[in-house]
């Protein structure tokens, strides 16, 4: 039953007249034959008059008729263009229920919407891998128990900074250079990068990556800031210039370097051939703003030197003199800052700080040595779980407000149908 | 431990026989319900179109339409015949619009000569009462074709007109009264 005439059956719910709900027990009864109180006998009459006019069904109809509802009513014409697998899915969706329909459709459209927001997920997840390149290493079964100190610094597989090939530095610019183009459209983009790189070996195989790490640093005028490789368990913490956060006690190794901007993927590559890649990471960052900033201050800086020394050059009194050297002094100082700045930005934008851990196989340190354990399971699991509740919630957010909108039009189509057959009656 | 024996033990043959295929409980039921209503749906659609030749064609069309939803019937919603008159009620207006759009709908004439065996008085009633029903609005042609052509009850005619059965009784009586008024008259 629909629901407006739920309501409307509401409305007129006062009872019949008892006069009128005789008169109509009587037609009834007069319809089925019944023997009335002589008080009907002229409306039974009547009744039985108005039921002989009904019109009688033609004999060649009839058996038409039921020619047609014997054969289950086939159409007179059937659809050429339509396929019959077509033609029988159409007539089994106009047999199904109202409400089975409905909910076929907002089955159909869930499972769309899931699929799509699915697929949306999957790919902007893809998206970020590309720059954030992870990958997983085969899991392995092999321990190793490990014994010995901790080397840093300048002992054992580290490097000292000052063996290897440094940057030319870039300190010093000219005013010719921050007075150059400071706008970002005419600035190329200066973009900082950075990776992060663990790699899994065998426990004995650690001192010797280690040392290949800085051999393919040199090749690539790298540098080496820091670099700590513990032996086992126990160890004491690295005592280096630049000690690591590495004293879990585990067997590996780790390194702080800086590889050229230009050489970064090649020697990233390199060093990822020295083990098992467990990670690999790479990011990146736009400074270009910084560097804009950085150059117009200079060159700000640059004009009020210009006029400082031109009103120094018309200075009379002592005092002015005094004055215009004291805040020109200031000016130089600011002006070595700035440029300062601007050569760390330089730097930054040109060599790349690059993070490598080196863990061995079973140690049990934070690094992962690409076994699965029960915790791995659980926290997948749990991430399955958090992203099948955020499909479920996108779609949601999606089938919800389309459901509504479809239920309003259903009511409405459905109720400016019915009034258009009833004014028919009018 | 004792070894149960395999339960097909000494089978040499299998014979299979397909089983006759059983007719669906909603085909059984539409064709019950096709059986008692065919002419009652003739007389209610011809009554309301008053056209012979159109109320064959809504007949057939109200059927067939019947027939392909006959498994979409939810007994909760009314009656089976209920539910018949609905969608040959749909169908009737939709005609009755169709008819409307292209030309004033041209009625039957009726016949009002007496039968042989009718006595000169029952023939004036008869032609005073086809007369009365010729005047009749389509609405109220509708409640006098399903009461009296369909035999419906005046709850089924509520369902089918979609209103309450008080009100559905109240225009009926309303009806009957204007044709007893009529009927008189004409006496």
């Amino acid at each position: 039953m629909r629901l407006p005439d739920r309501f409307r059956r509401h409305e007129s719910d006062e009872r019949l007249a008892a006069e009128v709900e005789r008169e109509l027990l009587a037609v009834d009864g007069a319809l089925a034959g019944l023997e009335l109180h002589p008080d009907f006998d002229e409306l039974a009459a009547l009744a039985v008059a108005i039921r002989d006019e009904r019109p009688a069904v033609d004999e060649e109809f009839a058996a038409l008729l039921d020619e047609r509802a014997a054969a289950g009513f086939p159409r007179p014409e059937p659809n050429m263009r339509a396929p019959a697998a077509l033609t029988s899915a159409s007539e089994r969706l106009a047999g199904l229920r109202p409400r089975r329909l409905l909910a076929l459709a907002g089955a159909a459209a869930t499972l769309l919407v899931v699929v799509g927001v699915s697929i949306s997920v999957l790919h902007s997840s893809t998206n970020r891998s590309s720059s954030s390149l992870v990958q997983t290493a085969t899991p392995t079964s092999t321990s190793s128990s490990a014994a010995g100190g901790t080397t840093s610094g300048s002992g054992g597989g580290a490097v000292q900074p000052e063996s290897l090939p440094l940057l030319a530095p870039t300190a010093k610019f000219s005013s010719r250079s921050a007075n150059d183009e400071i706008t970002p459209s005419a600035t190329s983009r200066k973009v900082a990068q950075n990776a992060t790189l663990t790699l899994s070996t065998d426990p004995d195989k650690v001192r010797t990556i280690a040392s290949s790490v800085t051999d393919i640093v040199a090749h690539y005028h790298g540098l080496v800031i820091s670099s700590s490789i513990t032996s086992g368990k126990g160890s004491p913490p690295p005592t280096g210039p630049q000690p690591l956060p590495f004293s879990t006690g585990a067997l590996g190794a780790e390194f702080q370097l800086r590889i050229p901007a230009n050489k970064l993927n090649a020697a990233l590559d390199d060093l990822s051939k020295l083990g098992l890649v467990v990670s690999r990471e790479q990011g990146t960052k736009d400074i270009t703003s910084s560097f804009v900033d950085v150059r117009k201050q200079i060159k700000d800086l640059e004009d009020e030197r210009d006029q400082l020394i031109s009103q120094l050059s018309q200075a009379i009194t002592q005092e002015a003199i005094d004055a215009i050297n004291a805040r020109l002094k200031v000016v130089r100082n600011e002006i070595d800052h700035a440029q300062g700045n601007l050569g760390h930005l330089q730097q930054r934008v040109a060599v790349v700080p690059v993070h490598v851990s080196v863990v061995a196989k079973g140690s049990g340190g934070n690094g992962d040595d690409g076994g699965f354990d029960l915790g791995d399971a659980v926290h997948d699991a749990g991430r399955v779980l958090v992203v099948g509740a955020g499909v479920l919630l996108i779609s949601l957010a999606v089938i919800v407000p389309l459901a509504l909108i479809a239920t309003l039009a259903w009511f409405a189509v459905s109720r400016t149908r019915r009034r258009r057959r009833e004014r028919a009656l009018d | 431990m004792k070894v149960r024996g395999r339960r097909n033990g000494g089978v040499e043959e299998a014979i299979s026989a397909p089983a006759q295929a059983m007719p669906a409980e909603a085909d059984v039921a539409f064709e019950t319900l096709y059986r008692s209503s065919r002419d009652d749906v003739f007389g209610y659609v011809a009554g309301l179109l008053r056209d012979r030749s159109a109320a064959e064609d809504v007949t057939a069309l109200a059927f067939e339409r019947a027939y392909r939803k006959r498994r979409s019937f939810d007994p909760r919603r009314g009656t089976h015949r209920a539910w018949l008159f609905g969608i040959a009620r749909n169908a009737a207006l939709d005609e009755l619009r169709r008819r409307s759009r292209l030309a004033e709908l041209v009625e039957e004439p009726v016949d009002d000569a007496p039968g042989p065996e009718e006595g000169a008085e029952v023939a004036l009633r008869r032609a005073a009462l086809r007369e009365a029903m010729s005047k009749l609005t389509a609405r109220e042609r509708e409640l006098i074709s399903l009461k009296f052509f369909a035999g419906l009850s005046n709850r089924e005619i509520a369902d089918v007109i979609s209103t309450s059965e008080t009100n559905a009784g109240t225009r009926l009586h309303r009806v009957i009264e204007k044709l007893r008024r009529a009927c008189d008259e004409a006496a």
